[in-house]
């Protein structure tokens, strides 16, 4: 259901729920991450529960205290019932809140626009106002913290959005500073790759969501979150290099295990350059992997599946503007494809041959 | 709630002379869109606007067909083969056609040979027409089910 507040509407569920968020403030948990060099955010936890799962995924980005974050969460524990926007945002709403989630929305003259979500059926309520986001859950499993992807993924992502950068879903990796962005939707290979290599000695980004930012310096991409994910089988291929990971939970699905690898911090690089792109394709006859430049075709499929894919797992806005901001990001890297094979070692090793070939 | 612009293939009625009688070749235009093909549905993106389109199952499949090199008479001859295929889907197609040439989708190519390939139910369920969307915002693509969400009295309903 979406429901369309005038501005003193909206204005008044702010004053309830931070007059209901008043006593919890104080004993917050308060953590500082840094986004690339990109932008800075404060977490106020308000749930001590909260703060393992922080550490956890977000180990890489946490930093020390800064005095004007560009941002600010606001995390607290919340029963999420059918009656949660009559109680705590005052709104009296037609229906009784079970199914559908609730989107509150601002009506600016033709426009509607979106400042929050109930979502009954995870018992999440996400709500913005300005630089300041308030989200609460009433379930604090860890795969609640995956259920809606990454910790804060969506709310990353909307700080992240600046002229410069942008958060993307993709892999990024590398070997003496010449950075490989891995362009795919999911069972692509992508994360297999990435994590393999990473294993295997190269500089390691991300396996999954990053930060682009386009400087001086050319494109550059720096890591998020500390924890992959993998299927139970790739688990088992990997599982005598994954000495220094460590098991945290099931995703949401039940269908990968998620993996804190804080302990591969070595590997890790921030800011790093990104020379090219890469489009895997899994190629389960080929003996070994092989890199081929990508067809003007292959290159448009490329950019079309890192673009849909990011906004496709955000479910955000993907508005005209920001999906030209990343194609133009993008455009001027040479693109390459890489068939994948069933070797998922012989893969890296293609891969770092490559790079070796490639000039800074 | 979230505002979509933007055209759609529905079939037009302006009597236009028929121009499937003609065989012409198209190809994407490469100096401008960006495409993928996923799980039968095609996601397309102008590089210059970053307008995506959309594309339901059997314009999806008549798209591929045209991109591997068949012909607008090739898709026609294998639409027309398709079981419950109904008289008029000339009309339907060449709105659709239309619709790429407007939308900058497709440019003119050299003739050329290929395979026009059309799956039937793709065809039955979009009810032989095909539908190509421009989504100015992604958010809309992203609510509207490009398979279920198309009716031949309505169009596209976007918004789920």
């Amino acid at each position: 259901m979406v429901l369309s507040l005038h501005t003193e509407q909206r204005a008044n569920c702010f004053r309830r729920l931070r007059a209901a968020l008043e006593p919890l403030l104080p004993g917050a948990e308060v953590f500082y991450l840094d986004l690339g060099g990109v932008r800075t955010v404060r977490i106020l936890a308000c749930e001590k529960e909260a703060a393992p799962m922080i550490r956890r995924q977000l180990a890489w980005s946490l930093t020390a205290p800064v005095p004007s974050p560009d941002a600010t969460l606001i995390l607290w524990r919340e029963r999420v019932d059918a009656d949660f926007h009559r109680r705590v945002l005052g709104l009296d709403v037609e229906g009784d809140g079970s199914g559908d989630n609730l989107i509150l929305t601002e009506r600016k003259g033709e426009d509607l626009v979106p400042f929050g979500e109930v979502s009954y059926a995870n018992r999440t309520v996400r709500l913005t106002d300005g630089t300041v986001t308030w989200y609460a859950t009433e379930r604090f499993e860890p795969e609640e913290w995956i259920r809606e992807g990454h910790l804060f993924v969506h709310d990353l992502y909307r700080i992240l959005d600046t002229p410069s950068s942008h958060l993307v879903h993709g892999a990024c990796i590398g070997l003496d500073g010449k950075g490989i962005l891995l362009c795919a939707r999911g069972q692509r290979g992508k994360s297999t790759l990435a994590v393999t290599a990473m294993l295997r000695g190269f500089d390691y980004v991300s396996d999954d969501y990053l930060i682009l930012e386009k400087s001086r310096e050319g494109l550059l991409a720096s890591p998020i979150y500390s924890i992959i994910t993998l299927s139970p089988t790739m688990y088992t291929r990997l599982y005598d290099d994954l000495d220094r990971a460590r098991f945290v939970c099931n995703n949401a699905r039940k269908d990968k295990y998620v993996f804190d690898i804080s302990g591969y911090g070595d590997t890790l690089r921030r800011r790093y350059p990104v020379l090219s792109c890469m489009f895997p394709e899994i190629d389960p006859d080929a003996k070994e992997a092989r890199v081929e430049p990508c067809s003007p075709a292959e290159k448009g499929r490329a950019i079309t599946h890192l673009v849909h894919s990011t906004i496709l797992q955000m479910q955000a806005q993907g508005d005209a503007g920001t999906v030209r901001k990343l194609i133009s990001f993008l455009q001027e890297l040479p693109f390459h494809t890489i068939r994948l094979s069933p070797d998922i070692y012989g893969n890296v090793e293609c891969l770092r041959t490559f790079l070796q070939t490639q000039e800074r | 709630m979230w505002n979509v612009s933007g055209r759609s293939s529905k079939p037009k009625n302006d009597n236009q002379p028929n121009e499937l009688m003609e065989s012409k070749n198209y190809q994407l235009n490469e100096a401008k869109m960006f495409a993928d093909v996923t799980d039968g549905i095609a996601i397309i993106i102008n590089a210059v606007t970053g307008i995506y389109y959309g594309m339901n199952g059997y314009g999806t499949g008549i798209f591929c067909s045209l991109l591997s090199g068949a012909s607008t008479t090739d898709v026609l001859a294998a639409a027309k083969a398709l079981p419950g295929a109904p008289e008029d889907l000339e009309e339907p197609l060449q709105a659709f056609l239309d619709t790429l040439v407007d939308f900058d989708i497709v440019v003119p190519a050299p003739v050329s040979s290929g395979e026009a390939v059309l799956k039937a139910e793709d065809a039955a369920f979009d009810k032989f027409i095909p539908v190509c969307k421009e989504y100015k915002d992604v958010q809309e693509l992203l609510f509207a089910d490009p398979i279920h969400e198309v009716s031949e009295e309505e169009g596209w309903k976007p918004e789920k």
